[in-house]
């Protein structure tokens, strides 16, 4: 088994359960949607999967290994990266920068390399920033390689979130509502930035999105979350006329 | 121009000038050589404040903890032998610095890292406790080897002479030479990293306590450093030299020159140590007069003398600036 296995996984706080008995599984080319009324648990599944939470029950495994317990940067490590629902880019560092940082854990050259700065040093350097450079054009965003991070437009922060986790070379890539606060050009053009992203960089991609069209335009497989519980799961277009589903998100007649 | 060359530049700057200061009146030398002590503080607490943003109250601890033990190592070398001149004095200061700075940084990682799970305001009481911790574990430790007194408690301790103009800039410009050549690297991106979004740089694959840790570390070292240095200028070293007044001291260079901008904090170290000196001759009003230039400075430059900016931005700025004239 290559992808993600979410091993019937709960997660309470206390008294709530935030996701219950959750069972899933990530293929490594997918591209698939997770969907849900607010609170519904969506975010706390992101959590459990990159470390920040570990569940109180079940297993998750990636590539056929136990992820369950790892810190989040060793889960970065192991190829699962993810952007935040909240855009998350360090404040003070310039565009290059912020994609620069997912090289700091990989770099050769450490405290003593960057320190005699001999050779080896500057060929890193030169490497790291060739790297970044290419990034940075594939994502017309190499204008604004030496801006400061924040003072970029919103869309394009949202965007630059994205470049940064893949930076880290991820082979599952989580994107937490990607197009949260996008015109709906916007929208347009990330909805198909994500699919040419999973193809350019053969990755899977699960993400979060409380736009339907834009999920149901883009992922091929939905996973539908209420009260923490999966209630359907299938092609956009099963979910569409799934009565559970719209009772989730519209209530029931009396 | 590569940095090793700059490095190697200075330093012959520096050596050539230490010719010149036999020449200077020995109170202006005091002061000048506290200025080079206090860059090498402000700019090791630099990198745990400024760069990582670990907010540290302990610098002081630190500080007395390598003064202590360098002057240990160098009493107990020149009571056993070793003569404190030429080649014999700089190997005695060069074990005894390296000691301090060593011992210094194995008490920065005890104390880092139960303390640099916690964050903030409560980072900051944790390390100003373990500053008076060390202040009162040394008021209370004497010993004697061979008839000669160790520590001395709250008497104080005789330290002899060793350290020069040479040394301590030579070490000011070591620290400085670290801290910028590491934190411009992309490894040392981390340590910012780490300051700007800590869940951010975890995402990363960043580990942020090990990045905290040897920030701490490393910042405690060099301070062991500067107040083995400090010990070996002034000769006599008492524990109410390494108050948590002594660290605000610290950190207020290094909030006043701008966190994270190591010429900025130079620059504070510079007029924060010639400040007081120069307010003598107002005696009774020079605390008031100081803490009014503080809170004036603070005011009008919130974001430090330097703020983020850095040597080469600013030269680029005033080259566009009279380009645009």
């Amino acid at each position: 088994m290559m992808g993600l296995e979410i091993n019937d996984v709960t997660m309470r706080f206390g008294g709530l359960t935030a996701v219950g008995n959750l069972q899933a599984h990530i293929e490594p080319h997918d591209l698939i949607g997770l969907i849900g009324p607010n609170g519904a648990g969506k975010t706390t599944v992101f959590n459990v999967i990159t470390g920040v939470y570990s569940p109180t029950v079940g297993d998750v495994r990636f590539q056929g290994k136990s992820i369950r317990g790892m810190k989040p940067n060793e889960i970065t490590r192991c190829g699962i990266s993810r952007t935040f629902q909240n855009i998350r880019l360090f404040r003070g560092m310039t565009v290059f920068d912020n994609i620069r940082v997912s090289f700091a854990p990989r770099s050769k050259n450490r405290l003593i390399g960057s320190l005699m700065r001999l050779g080896g040093f500057y060929k890193e350097e030169k490497a790291i920033a060739a790297k970044i450079d290419e990034l940075l054009d594939f994502f017309k965003l190499g204008e604004m390689r030496d801006e400061l991070a924040t003072s970029l437009p919103y869309g394009d922060q949202r965007r630059l979130e994205i470049v940064r986790a893949l930076a880290t070379q991820p082979k599952l890539l989580l994107l937490d509502e990607p197009a949260a606060g996008m015109n709906p050009t916007e929208k347009h053009n990330l909805m198909n930035l994500i699919k040419q992203i999973r193809d350019e960089f053969n990755i899977a991609i699960l993400l979060i999105e409380h736009d339907m069209s834009l999920v149901m335009g883009v992922c091929e497989r939905i996973l539908v979350l209420d009260y923490g519980i999966k209630i359907a799961e299938g092609t956009p277009l099963e979910i569409r006329t799934d009565p559970k589903v719209i009772e989730a998100y519209l209530g029931v007649e009396e | 121009m590569k940095p090793q060359f700059t490095f190697l530049l200075v330093f012959a700057a520096l050596a050539a000038l230490s010719f010149t200061m036999g020449a200077v009146d020995p109170y202006y030398l005091t002061v000048i050589i506290f200025i080079g002590i206090n860059i090498t503080m402000a700019t090791s607490l630099n990198l745990i404040n400024g760069f990582t943003g670990q907010f540290s109250l302990g610098h002081a601890g630190f500080m007395g903890v390598g003064a202590y033990i360098a002057a240990i190592i160098s009493t107990y070398l020149t009571t056993h032998g070793m003569s404190s001149d030429g080649v014999s004095g700089i190997l005695v200061l060069a074990a005894s610095l390296l000691g301090g700075g060593l011992f210094a940084a194995l008490t920065g990682l005890a104390v880092g890292i139960p303390s640099l799970r916690l964050k903030g305001d409560y980072l900051a009481i944790v390390t100003l406790g373990f500053n008076e911790i060390i202040r009162v574990i040394i008021q209370n430790v004497d010993f004697k080897i061979a008839g000669t007194h160790y520590v001395g408690g709250a008497r104080g301790f005789a330290v002899p002479q060793l350290s020069t103009f040479l040394w301590v800039y030579g070490i000011a410009l070591v620290v400085v030479y670290f801290v910028e050549n590491v934190i411009h690297s992309t490894y040392g991106r981390g340590f910012l990293a780490v300051r700007d979004d800590e869940v951010a740089a975890e995402a990363m694959g960043i580990n942020s306590t090990r990045f905290k840790v040897k920030a701490f570390v490393i910042g405690a070292f060099f301070a062991g450093i500067g107040g083995g240095l400090f010990a070996h200028y002034i000769q006599y070293i008492t524990p109410d030299n390494f108050t948590f007044l002594k660290s605000i001291e610290i950190v207020v260079m290094v909030i006043l020159g701008g966190m994270g901008s190591t010429y900025g904090v130079i620059l504070a170290a510079i007029i924060l140590t010639i400040l007081p000196e120069a307010l003598r001759e107002f005696s009774d009003y020079r605390m008031i007069i100081y803490s009014l230039l503080l809170i004036i400075l603070m005011i009008s430059r919130p974001q430090g003398l330097f703020g983020n900016a850095s040597i080469k931005k600013f030269l680029a700025k005033w080259k566009t600036g009279t380009a645009t004239n």
